[in-house]
């Protein structure tokens, strides 16, 4: 083993290769692990019409007897529930996505200079994200009584006794968990977009300011351009995880009421656990999976290319 | 460019405001945590913004042994330590394994696409696909064991330690360990001697970035845990008693604890979570 | 509890029973007997029982009535509790001891229960006396590892354990009105053969259930045979103010705006009004707060609904057509959301801990609640830690349902919902022994005296349990009149199999009505579309055959109107 001569820039040998891949070994079997029976589980099951309560006492591995090829996913594009779940989580990650990043773009821009007690108060801001998401579910369920504090506040500004029945509105529910996610989120842009706002070259700037640029003309020419990449990853991370909304959701509504504030993973936590429709909610799993994948795919370009541009 | 006094003035009260906004939730979990029952709610008319009478019954609530006439019969001690054992666990098997796969691909190109097959891991809703890692788990004797939960952690949470650690080995120059190499050092032992070393700090911070994570779950462990090993998110949604309703004093408190671990080490890796939240696409 | 002792627990669930079964065999009954002291702690100390290996010779306790053979001593009044051989509890004992002599009994049963009953088999009650664990391990050698599920978790963990056959449980704990569909996902096992075998007490008119059959079918039976073994009475009953109800000014001002006394009222018109008339929120007093929020507040629309009929209303007709939106269907729907003007704001977000909690505060003049209500408030015991004490102590009465006059008789209808049930895992590996354990704690005796318990929630469903002298303790005498006939007149909520999925329609539409999404008329059209678009799913012939079984539940009792 000693004394070889093996350059890692070009892993020639035998040894340096099966090396890498012994050190990814472990990661590889934690992802097949994870992914090949759930998958495999779910196309099966999503194939058949079985499920625990229907089964008339057969087991999960026994739903063949209740085959029913594509009916479920046949049956579930045409459900309405799943399908607004759907539109729903959408609309929530078409709002809160652009709202964050541009509550974020503001305080980064805030924050550029310099001021009394900087670092303190950059750290409350930052605090939000750090909460147990189950636990800030709580407090704006909290926040959003009838006689809570938002309509204590809102009140103030009104003039009038404001009783604004949050949770239990259609739409001013899901303005309400739409709150609870910018709240917890936007901290996240502000880090991002501070970052990158703290990373651009300070003579670029200069030099349009010297050109005599307006504001926005500095701002659309150069410092967009500049921090484009990294205003484009902190959206597609964001809106990856907002996709997956539930805890907030779970604790402030449990989708309701009735079914207006289901997301994605709340229908499929309420199909899948509380109906325990195993096989409706696995077709449900399968789309989705799809969807996702198909959208990753294309978000996941840019860091892609990203990264081969690094490695070239 | 200087800017006027006024603007000065008024851009730090506007950032006083938003700080304030974001703050309040925060505030309003940790002035509850201290509210005597009858300041919870405003069902008596009135809201109150601070505890008029500050105690810690609330935290008494959660650690004595009983809660009368309520329905849930442990203390708070048990998910507490849960919560800490099994993030802790999760958080180590997802950097030791993520630790070898970074390196692996950082200086070995191996595992091909791997690394995106790990983004997109992490961009499902594991909802998706919870029936039957139940019915896996289940079948492994694995359903509300610290192993159980623990594993699902380490795999959950292995997109990032992947991630993280392999930006933080691209910093650190590969004639270093070249030179390890060239000088008789297998490749294990340049990892170890000389890699691991320098990458120290990239591990703590990627570490306790992990164990956030881990900490602030509440679905999996809502479903793969009975009783023995339930963590304090799902503690605290079934604080509730007949008398009184929901606890929202003892809820706080618990959400209190919860909360210390993440902001303490959040702050603690600040410079970290951009890194850590966008996968190293962007360092800082 | 420590971590050696979880590991320890963890490890003999999978393997220790199995090992037990060899060691008893092989007539190492010694080392079995030390590894369950250990298991029980130092409060029982192991029985003479295991001494003897193979042969058990159960020496007869000390401290029983004479003629008894059973059942807890030590305490003053504990041979109300205590039973003979012939009793339905005795038999179960005589039953499990000669299993265990064949080998065909365990020496550990897993019982999944609610973490609000544990405190019925782990607390001690009244002071002094054995725990009721206890007393079943000195009388038959069985320990029992009760395990708390959470309510609404039970059902997932139930199936799971099914499914995956991991085979965790010998009996399961679980919503009585989902027995139909937990029956027929083939979890639960059938009863009849056991039941036939060794005489249960369920039906008994001086031990059994309040209703006698009705009740039984209502609770436990699938397609006529019983798979669960109903633990609870969930029966939602009326408490109300009667310090306003009493007081002379308010009785004045009613008579003189609607022209007839003060009093509980008959019908749903009647109860509407009184709401009505207290609805004061500037003063911090609501009408009335029966819940209508999400999987709570239906069990208040079948109130209202299944009082339509001379005797009863059902959801579905023979044929299962769904009899829901028809006009008396839209009434009770347009009824259940008009009387949100009398409640709380956050009516639809308030679950049963916020309406406990404003009764407790005097918020409110009238409630619909499960059957404790009285034992929770009516008292002046909260933990010292909360710093305030119920404000309606001796200040509640009840009354049965309101209902309609139907042509000159008065049908009142209250609902059951959900009543916890005990049930035999069918993957279980000691069904017999299960059932027998299920037989002993449900027998007249022996559930009166787990009721009485305080530290646990179920609520009384037995003839005995009535006239208990510590259930009328915490029960107050008054609520205790009330609750007997209420179960007389309760209808069931659905029971047949496809329960969890119809329920959800219900509910869904029924919150869309409340949230003003639909009209009463719409939520219930959509509904009946629902349940139909359900029937055709499970097969509508195998369902026509469950909802005939089920027609045996409804209560047929009337009265004559007097207001």
């Amino acid at each position: 083993m000693f004394k070889k001569q093996i350059t890692l820039k070009e892993p020639k040998g035998m040894d340096a290769a099966r090396f890498g891949f012994f050190m990814i070994l472990p990661a590889l079997v934690f992802l097949l692990f994870i992914i090949i029976f759930p998958l495999l589980a779910s196309i099966y099951l999503s194939l058949s019409e079985w499920s625990p309560l229907t089964g008339g006492g057969t087991r999960w591995y026994e739903a063949y007897k209740f085959w029913g090829w594509l009916s479920n996913y046949w049956n579930i594009l045409r459900d309405a529930d799943f399908l607004m779940s759907i539109v729903r989580t959408f609309i929530i990650v078409a709002v809160v996505v652009p709202v964050e990043f541009f509550i974020g773009l503001g305080l980064a821009f805030l924050f550029r200079d310099n001021f009394v007690g900087k670092k303190i108060f950059h750290s409350i801001i930052l605090m939000p994200m750090m909460i147990v998401p189950a636990v800030a579910g709580f407090v704006f369920y909290m926040l959003f009584q009838a006689q809570g504090p938002v309509n204590a506040v809102l009140s103030v500004f009104a003039f009038k006794e404001v009783s604004i029945l949050w949770l239990q509105g259609t739409w001013s529910a899901m303005i309400a968990i739409m709150i609870a996610d910018i709240w917890q989120w936007s901290p996240f842009m502000f880090l991002i977009l501070l970052s990158g706002l703290m990373a651009l070259p300070e003579d670029q700037i200069n030099a349009a300011l010297i050109l005599g640029a307006s504001k926005w003309q500095r701002f659309r020419m150069v410092l967009f351009p500049l921090m484009k990449p990294v205003i484009v990853i902190a959206l597609i991370f964001r809106g990856m995880e907002a996709v997956k909304i539930f805890d907030a959701i779970w604790l402030m509504t449990t989708g309701g009421p009735g079914t207006a504030t289901e997301s994605i993973s709340v229908y499929m936590y309420k199909h899948g656990f509380k109906h325990l429709r195993w096989s409706w909610v696995a077709a449900g799993g399968i789309i989705i999976l799809i969807i996702i994948t198909l959208i990753s795919m294309q978000a996941l370009k840019p860091i892609k290319e990203r990264e081969e541009e690094q490695a070239a | 460019m200087e800017q006027k006094l006024y603007v000065k003035v008024l851009k730090f009260f506007l950032i006083v405001f938003v700080t304030m906004l974001f703050f309040f939730p925060i505030y309003w979990i940790f002035s509850m945590a201290f509210k005597p029952f009858p300041e919870w709610t405003a069902a008596g008319g009135k809201i109150y913004w601070f505890p008029n009478n500050p105690t810690f019954n609330n935290f008494r609530a959660i650690f004595s042994r009983k809660l009368e006439m309520s329905p849930i019969a442990g203390t708070a001690i048990r998910p507490i330590l849960n919560s800490l054992t099994v993030s802790i666990i999760g958080t180590a098997i997802a950097m030791v394994v993520g630790i070898f796969a970074a390196y692996g691909i950082s200086r070995y190109k191996a595992g091909g696409n791997l690394p995106f097959m790990l983004l997109q891991l992490r961009m499902f809703p594991p909802i998706a696909i919870i029936i039957p890692i139940m019915i896996m788990w289940a079948f492994l004797r694995m359903i509300d064991t610290w192993y159980g939960l623990a594993i699902i952690y380490g795999v959950v949470t292995l997109p990032f330690s992947v991630w993280l650690m392999k930006t933080f080995f691209d910093d650190i120059p590969k004639e270093l360990d070249e030179a390890a190499i060239v000088d008789g050092c297998s490749n294990i032992g340049a990892f170890f001697k000389v890699v691991m070393p320098l990458a120290k700090g990239g591990i703590a911070s990627s570490a306790l970035f992990v164990f956030i994570l881990n900490w602030s779950d509440f679905l999996i462990a809502l479903i793969l845990t009975d009783r023995r090993w339930t963590t304090i998110p799902v503690h605290i949604s079934k604080l509730q008693s007949a008398m009184v309703g929901a606890l929202y004093g003892p809820k706080a408190a618990l959400g209190m604890i919860a909360a210390v671990p993440p902001i303490v080490f959040g702050i603690l890796i600040q410079k970290y979570l951009v890194r850590g939240f966008t996968f190293g696409a962007i360092k800082k | 509890m420590p971590e050696k002792e979880k590991k320890y627990e963890g490890k003999s669930r999978i393997s220790r029973r199995e090992f037990l079964g060899k060691s008893l065999k092989a007539g190492a009954g010694v080392a079995a007997a030390s590894v369950a002291s250990k298991f029980i702690g130092n409060k029982y100390s192991p029985h003479s029982i295991f001494a003897s290996g193979k042969k058990m010779e159960y020496t007869p306790k000390e401290g029983l009535a004479s003629g008894m053979t059973g059942g807890p001593t030590g305490f003053e009044g504990a041979e109300r509790y205590q039973y003979s051989a012939d009793e339905a509890a005795g038999v179960a004992v005589e039953g499990l001891r000669k299993l265990k002599a064949e080998g065909k009994a365990p020496d550990k049963l897993v019982v999944m229960v609610p973490p609000g009953a544990v405190g019925h088999w782990e607390s001690p009650f009244p002071e002094g006396a054995p725990l009721a664990k206890q007393v079943f391990f000195e009388e038959t050698g069985i320990e029992l590892e009760v395990v708390d599920v959470v309510e609404t978790e039970q059902t997932t963990k139930l199936i799971q354990d099914y499914q995956t056959g991991a085979r965790a449980y010998d009996t399961y704990s679980f919503w009585s009105d989902e027995t139909a569909d937990l029956a027929a996902s083939g979890a639960l096992l059938n009863l009849d053969e056991f039941a036939d075998k060794y005489k249960p007490d369920w039906n008994d008119p001086q031990w059994g259930n309040v209703g006698g059959d009705v009740t039984t079918t209502s609770t436990s039976k699938h397609l006529g045979s019983v798979y669960n073994v109903v633990m609870d009475g969930d029966y939602q009953l009326w408490v109300y103010r009667r310090d306003l109800f009493e007081d002379p000014k308010e009785q004045r001002a009613f008579k003189n705006r609607y022209g007839y006394d003060l009093q509980w009222p008959e019908t749903w018109e009647q109860l509407d009004q009184i709401s009505q008339f207290f609805h004061r929120p500037d003063e911090g007093l609501l009408g009335c707060t029966d819940l209508r929020n999400q999987y709570w507040g239906f069990s208040n629309w079948f109130q209202r609904y299944t009082s339509f009929d001379n005797p009863h209303r059902t959801y579905w007709d023979d044929n299962m057509n769904p009899l829901i939106d028809s006009d008396a269907g839209i009434q009770a729907t347009e009824e259940h959301v008009a009387s949100l003007a009398w409640h709380h704001k956050d009516a639809i977000s308030w679950g049963w801990p916020q309406q406990y909690a404003n009764m407790a505060e005097g918020g409110t003049a009238i409630t619909c609640a499960y059957p404790n209500m009285p034992k929770f408030l009516d008292t002046q015991n909260a933990p010292d830690w909360l710093g305030v004490q119920s404000k309606v102590y001796q200040k509640l009465r009840s009354g049965v349902s309101p209902g309609r006059n139907i042509g000159g008789t008065l049908v009142r209808r209250t609902v059951w919902w959900p009543s916890i049930g005990h049930g035999v895992a069918s993957n279980g590996r000691y069904p017999e022994a299960a059932y027998l354990l299920l037989q002993w704690a449900s027998s007249g005796k022996v559930s009166t005296w787990l009721v009485a318990n305080p530290a646990g929630y179920y609520d009384p469903w037995k003839v005995p349990h009535f006239k208990d002298p510590f259930v009328i303790g915490s029960y107050k005498d008054w609520h205790i009149k009330t609750y007997q006939e209420s179960i007389k007149r309760s209808s069931p909520p659905i029971i047949i199999p496809g329960v969890i999925e119809y329920r959800t329609a219900l509910d869904t539409t029924l919150q869309q009505a409340l949230t003003g999404q639909k009209t009463a008329k719409q939520a219930m059209k959509d509904c009946a579309d629902e349940w139909n678009k359900i029937t055709d799913n499970r097969g509508r012939d195998k369902q026509i055959q469950a909802i005939r079984a089920t027609r045996a539940a409804w209560p047929t009792v009337v009265d004559k109107p007097t207001i």
